[in-house]
């Protein structure tokens, strides 16, 4: 007696969250729908990517995973948080990379983001721990016999546009207020469109 | 894939005990338990640390994670008396393993194939809840079936597979992990549950016998309970347990964020190596744990386990965060076979007699898990505050107390066993 009481609150369990769950996503959804569709443009899969939770590569290996943006008042981005290292989640660390430093090619299939940071460089970031404090973000170093791009040209044949990022500025370690640079170009110059990706239907503001 | 060729030839070096229980047993009911420990470890793998990485490739948001991983935390919590309570409650603790497994089956397949959040948040619920009937219903499985009389050989057997499948599913799941997609862990874990499930059935019900006159029967219930709680070796065990786990939680995860900062390369390696390495230890020694505790020599046996975890802090602030961090963790394999071994044991001990010996390990576990969380934030803020050497000092110093306590338990608890 006592254990099929025991089972079937187990199985009830299991199934009575995700059904009340989905009925009231379901509410939800219904209730915010308008008569009248937004307004939207076809932003296609060649021009923007997806970047929440992807690899980000250095020289061809992946070093670590793109988390969180950091963005400043104008809608900039101006750093990335990175999950960094560990196995099966042990030892993973969150360090804060400087945007510039960032490459986004949507058509790339390997490694759509890449660094130009070196893996030991972000390997060895201080910790980004607390949003409340500044954070201590990794910005390309400024050493002259070095070029921009440490990192060894990656084997994928269809590299786009070179980062020549011009070197930065600003390189206190502590501050993130880093100039707007150039780092916000889109990768326009991409190799042709691969596979037919769906692409996004973004809303837009309506015009006046 | 190292790892567990590592562990296998561990295993093949050290001849299994040549006797299980002085009670007479059917040889099924025992390779039963055995396999079924292993399956289980590795069913838990994958909820550990790695669930985190798993939704970060889901789009999931920090803080999404966050209250996921906080709801697990709350549950767990939670769960430790009632659950104990529940398996108390159930005549077969066979019942109990089947429906925790089921459970943990649906939340792995809810993680695997629906992760947004109110069907991970449910399966996070699901799993806290039966991960805390599954511990103690292993351990109340086991003396059900051998008795009291070789429970500390059995619960070292439980040790050694819980081990072997803890270092086994480390490593495969960290290769699958790696080379196909995150959420093929969970997909593996389906399999594991499923496996796990046939073993029971050679368990048998193992209902437990409990003798009838007893000195504690004219209790009533309720102060049966409060005897328990009231008594002072369970007290001061969990307190022990308190403070073992507040030095053991923490230390892997910061030597671990360490060596990812300071080894470069090589540094996934050096944690996988300082995860798998240990479980090869317990492995190892958890059946001479068991059998020297067999043998009345408990104090020898506890302090030993819980003065191995403050010497390990120790040498972690001394040593460099490279490869010395695997052989500093195999410490850790003594003090983990030991309290896999003897927290049963002290339980089954403090209840002897009465039906509350599930009662006696969620107590013991809920000190356990308050342990392990203020862990984590201590060792945190202590290297935040004073640096990395000086929160492993920290650590070690509260794992030095409970080794002191233990100590104080173990005489406690020997005084009445001669009684």
């Amino acid at each position: 007696m006592t254990r099929r009481l025991i089972l079937a609150a187990f199985a009830f369990s299991a199934l009575a969250c995700p059904a009340f769950a989905q009925g009231h996503a379901e509410a939800a959804g219904s209730g915010e729908s308008s008569p009248k569709p937004p307004e939207t443009r076809l932003l296609p899969r060649t021009e923007a990517m997806p970047i929440l939770g992807q690899d980000v590569a250095s020289g061809g290996t992946v070093v670590g995973r793109l988390i969180d943006l950091l963005v400043g008042e104008d809608g900039q981005p101006r750093a990335a948080v990175l999950d960094v290292g560990g196995f099966m989640g042990m030892g993973a660390r969150d360090v804060t990379v400087d945007w510039s430093t960032l490459h986004f090619a949507p058509t790339e299939k390997q490694h759509p983001i890449t660094t130009t940071l070196s893996p030991d460089q972000i390997r060895s970031a201080p910790e980004y721990k607390n949003p409340d404090q500044p954070a201590a973000v990794v910005v390309q170093p400024k050493t002259p016999d070095q070029p921009p791009a440490v990192v060894a040209p990656p084997s994928a044949p269809s590299q786009p546009a070179a980062p020549v990022a011009p070197p930065n500025a600003a390189n206190q370690p502590a501050a993130p207020a880093v100039p707007p640079n150039a780092a916000n170009q889109p990768a326009a110059t991409v190799a042709p469109p691969n596979a037919a990706n769906q692409p996004a239907a973004a809303v837009v503001p309506p015009k006046p | 894939m190292d790892g567990s060729i590592a562990l296998a030839k561990t295993m093949q070096g050290v001849p299994m005990p040549p006797r299980s229980s002085v009670r007479q047993v059917t040889s099924p009911a025992l390779q039963g338990l055995d396999w079924f420990n292993f399956l289980v470890a590795n069913v838990q793998t994958g909820f550990g640390p790695f669930i985190a990485v798993y939704l970060t490739t889901k789009h999931w948001t920090q803080v999404d994670i966050g209250v996921a991983l906080s709801i697990g935390t709350v549950v767990s919590a939670a769960s430790q008396l009632p659950a104990g309570a529940l398996v108390d409650h159930l005549k077969s603790k066979r019942v109990a393993a089947v429906a925790a497994i089921v459970a943990i089956t649906a939340s792995a397949l809810l993680i695997a194939l629906l992760p947004t959040r109110p069907s991970v948040f449910a399966a996070e619920v699901l799993h806290g809840f039966a991960s805390c009937v599954l511990n103690p219903a292993i351990a109340a499985m086991s003396l059900a079936i051998v008795g009291r009389v070789g429970l500390g050989m059995r619960l070292g057997r439980n040790a050694r597979w819980a081990s072997i499948g803890n270092g086994f599913a480390a490593a495969a799941m960290g290769g699958i992990g790696f080379y196909l997609t995150s959420g093929s862990v969970f997909g593996l874990t389906v399999v594991m549950c499923l496996l796990a499930l046939l073993p029971l059935r050679a368990i048998g019900p193992a209902r437990q016998r409990v003798p009838r006159a007893r000195p504690t029967s004219d209790r009533t219930p309720l102060g049966e309970i409060l005897a328990l709680f009231t008594d002072r070796r369970l007290l001061a065990f969990a307190v022990a347990a308190f403070l073992f786990q507040l030095c053991d939680a923490a230390m892997l995860p910061l030597a671990a964020g360490d060596v990812t900062r300071q080894a470069g390369g090589v540094a996934n390696l050096i944690i996988a190596a300082s995860i798998v390495v240990p479980q090869g230890v317990v492995a190892w020694l958890s059946p001479w744990v068991g059998r020297t505790a067999d043998q009345g020599r408990w104090r020898l046996v506890m302090v030993l386990g819980w003065a191995a975890e403050p010497l390990r802090g120790v040498l972690m602030a001394l040593l460099p965060s490279t490869w010395a961090v695997v052989g500093v963790q195999s410490i850790s394999g003594l003090s983990g076979a030991v309290f896999g071994v003897m927290m049963p044991m002290v339980c089954a001990e403090i209840t002897r007699g009465t039906n509350r010996f599930n009662l006696a390990m969620g107590a013991v576990g809920l000190a356990m898990f308050a342990g392990a969380s203020i862990s984590t934030t201590l060792a945190g803020w202590l290297a935040d505050t004073f640096g990395l050497a000086w929160a492993f000092i920290g650590l070690s110093a509260a794992g030095a107390a409970g080794a002191v306590l233990v100590a104080i338990t173990a005489q406690w608890l020997a005084g009445r066993r001669r009684r």
